[in-house]
């Protein structure tokens, strides 16, 4: 173990270019889904059935297909299209278009939870869609989504790590660069101090973003009066 | 002032030295040219060809023939951007455009070509298997029941699904893995290039080699499709390499001594035959 | 960018045998992951002494933390204590305690669910604890629980795919290796992207059935 220890000591640079490239990740990735997710999940509470189908759609196809084989299918599939896409925007765009995913559920679902009077009072003033939206639902709907969205962010700071699988050194590839060279080079395997320490971070990042999630709800769903608040995407529903 | 003239003379000499030498290889193309480095594909887990030295850098033979390739396109050996390759993800990099060649262990094989180009050959290389000493294998059917390692996309998996269909294979990703799995008897047998092979043999005492060679091919910078210009000056950067015995520098480099024979005919001999 | 139909019906073989891996691999860990949800929301709501805590921590640890982290951990991690588990066991077993976390509290909501009536009943018949769970708690917890737990196996059947990354030879692990191997993107995708869009799919019109039929006759 204090072998284990004093690898990472001595690695630290790799593991933090490593840790800088997963948070980098997330931060596309949760700006990316933030704006699939506004735009589907509003599209969602629209009138034409056609639509919500569309929107329904494309949920359930990159909710139900694995994450691992969205991104594989993303980095293998893109350059046979004629679109080379480097590991980085491969795992981005794939994360992306599963996080938008659920990123609609939760905005849909913040969207329906405004009370119906509010949307009755917002029409009986004769207010045009659009402004109904921006002023009275969105405002609304947010308090509703932020705790589910937090829930969200831990999830997708946890699906970055898919990036180590194809060629993104974030910072599971990181601890795996640092066994690859002791195991080849020194004959010793730091597999389990290495990979509990990558558990260890990774706990420590999405601990503090599921307990705010936590703190989130509790908060704003005694203010809302009571009103439910999204249930956040459980990695279960991964 | 005399100073001064015999500096620009001499100035003016290498200048025009360099320009011959320059001269040797035919133009790089702009696309290459505008990256400003040069963006090479490498292996880090296969000495002695490609594998991180104890400074923790890039090191081997076919790094070395990256960074040639660097000077003699751009003028300095450090105008170079090496990546970390596997052979599963190498071609995929490649066609993403992350880097724009492969000297990476690759070997010729139709499946290969049929999305990528190969420059000619730089050398040869076979297949081998490695066991713990005390191990019943001998020869390569005897692994015919057993647990093969062997990493995903290299030539030895496309040989045993050719040559030994409903054989038992771990498929893992590194060397390094496959070595550990190796050690932990996840399986009976390392399959992978013999090059390796010889220097993790050589360096730990309790495995062998079993030294019956198979899927011998020839091994050759990868490049993408329609790049003809850029497939003309690797060969012609190869063919000078050969020229100028930069091989054998590289290869007294990285290889010790008492094991140096087999690389060497790599490079130098023609392809011998085997399964 | 053809289609090569030929060279997908000579991998047909192959991915049969990758398909009948991931519904092993997959149906043993959703059985292992329910008894482990049973198992541990019955320690967290009986409070037992240390035991509970081990539980609520195990769950917190397993939600907060990457499946393909845990996945390389128990592979590759693993055997320097000397546990050193075949491919297809690591695999079962990190699906196994990652599904399990979320069992365990699909289940506690489940309990908590019971209405208050029911437990006081329970108490004025002098149940202890252990009777209450096996003979009321449990059995209701688990009829209200279906649904969440339900999602959480096909979840886990969805998510086998990971152990593909480990060098398990499951549906994704033979595609992903045939890719690396011959380069037939386009095919072997199309067949991941159809079959665990059909598995998932048939699995969940298949609990969503089940959910309906156990409708009837009441709810607690």
């Amino acid at each position: 173990m204090s072998y284990a220890l004093q690898q990472i000591v001595e690695n630290a640079p790799l593991l933090l270019i490593g840790l800088r490239a997963t948070l980098m990740l997330a931060v596309v990735t949760l700006a990316a889904s933030t704006a699939i997710g506004v735009v589907l999940g509003t599209l969602a509470t629209l009138r034409p059935r056609w639509i919500r189908a569309c929107v329904a759609l494309y949920v359930e196809v990159f909710r139900d297909i694995p994450l691992i084989v969205t991104i594989f299918a993303i980095f293998f599939g893109a350059p046979f299209l004629g679109v080379p896409l480097k590991p980085f925007p491969a795992v981005a765009l794939g994360l992306s278009l599963w996080g938008g995913a659920n990123g609609a559920e939760i905005v849909r679902g913040g969207i329906l939870s405004v009370s119906r009077g509010q949307l009755e009072a917002a029409t009986a003033l004769g207010l045009r869609t659009w402004k109904i939206y921006l002023l009275v639902l969105w405002p609304q709907a947010l308090r509703a989504v932020l705790p589910a969205y937090t829930g969200l962010l831990a999830l997708i700071v946890q699906s970055t790590s898919l990036g180590a699988l194809v060629g993104v050194t974030e910072f599971l590839k990181a601890g795996g660069l640092i066994i690859e060279r002791s195991t080849v080079m020194q004959g010793i395997n730091p597999a389990f101090g290495i990979y509990f320490f990558v558990l260890c971070t990774y706990f420590a990042i999405c601990s503090v973003l599921t307990l705010a999630s936590r703190r989130l709800e509790r908060r704003l769903g005694r203010q809302a009066g009571g009103g439910a608040t999204i249930r956040a995407p459980d990695a279960s529903r991964l | 002032m005399n100073k001064t003239r015999f500096a620009a003379a001499l100035l003016a000499l290498g200048l025009a030295a360099g320009q011959a030498v320059a001269q040797q290889l035919p133009p790089l193309p702009q696309s290459i040219r505008d990256h400003g480095v040069l963006r090479a594909g490498v292996r880090c887990d296969q000495p002695p060809y490609g594998f991180r030295g104890s400074d923790g850098g890039f090191a081997g033979v076919e790094v070395e023939m990256a960074r040639q390739m660097a000077a003699w396109a751009f003028g300095a050996a450090e105008k170079i951007d090496l990546q970390c390759v596997t052979a599963d993800n190498r071609i995929p990099q490649l066609n993403a455009q992350r880097v724009d060649l492969l000297i990476a262990t690759l070997g010729v094989t139709p499946e290969r070509a049929r999305v990528i180009d190969f420059s000619d050959a730089y050398r040869w290389g076979g297949s081998d298997l490695l066991v713990k000493k005390g191990s019943p294998i001998q020869k390569l059917d005897d692994v015919r029941n057993r647990t093969v390692i062997m990493l995903r996309g290299t030539t030895q998996a496309l040989w045993f699904d050719a040559n030994m269909p409903g054989l038992q294979s771990l498929r893992l990703n590194t060397a390094s893995d496959a070595l550990q799995a190796l050690q932990q008897d996840r399986g009976e047998a390392y399959a992978h290039d013999a090059a390796t092979l010889i220097v993790i043999a050589a360096r730990d005492p309790s495995l062998r080699l079993v030294g019956e060679p198979f899927a011998i091919a020839d091994a050759a910078v990868g490049l993408r499709k329609n790049e003809a210009q850029w497939g003309a000056w690797i060969n012609a950067a190869l063919a000078r390499m050969k020229a100028e015995g930069l091989y054998t520098t590289w290869l007294e480099r990285w290889v010790p001594a008492e094991i140096r024979q087999p690389y060497t005919d790599a490079f130098i001999k023609p392809r011998p035959t085997a399964r | 960018m053809e289609f090569d139909l030929a060279y997908l019906a000579r991998q047909v073989p192959a991915l049969r045998a990758g398909f009948l891996l991931t519904i092993q691999v997959s149906a043993i860990a959703v059985l292992l992951s329910v008894g482990i949800g049973l198992v541990g929301a019955c320690l967290r709501v009986m409070r037992v002494p240390v035991l509970a805590q081990a539980v609520a921590a195990y769950v917190e640890f397993i939600r907060n933390t990457p499946l393909l982290v845990q996945l390389f951990f128990v592979f590759f991690g693993l055997p320097a204590l000397g546990l050193k588990l075949s491919l297809f066991w690591s695999g079962v077993v990190a699906l196994t305690l990652w599904a399990g976390a979320f069992q365990v509290e699909n289940v506690r909501g489940g309990l908590a669910a019971i209405s208050p009536g029911l437990r006081e009943a329970a108490r004025a018949l002098a149940l202890s604890r252990g009777q209450y769970l096996r003979l009321v708690g449990l059995p209701m917890a688990v009829r209200t629980g279906l649904p969440s737990m339900l999602n959480t196996c096909v979840s886990l059947v969805k998510n086998s795919a990971y152990v593909s990354a480990i060098g398990l030879q499951d549906l994704a692990g033979v595609a992903f290796d045939r890719i690396a191997s011959d380069f037939r993107a386009f095919e072997m995708l199309a067949v991941l992207l159809v079959g665990y869009l059909a598995l998932v799919l048939s699995l969940s019109a298949a609990v969503r059935l089940l959910e309906h039929r156990l409708q009837t006759p009441f709810r607690p």
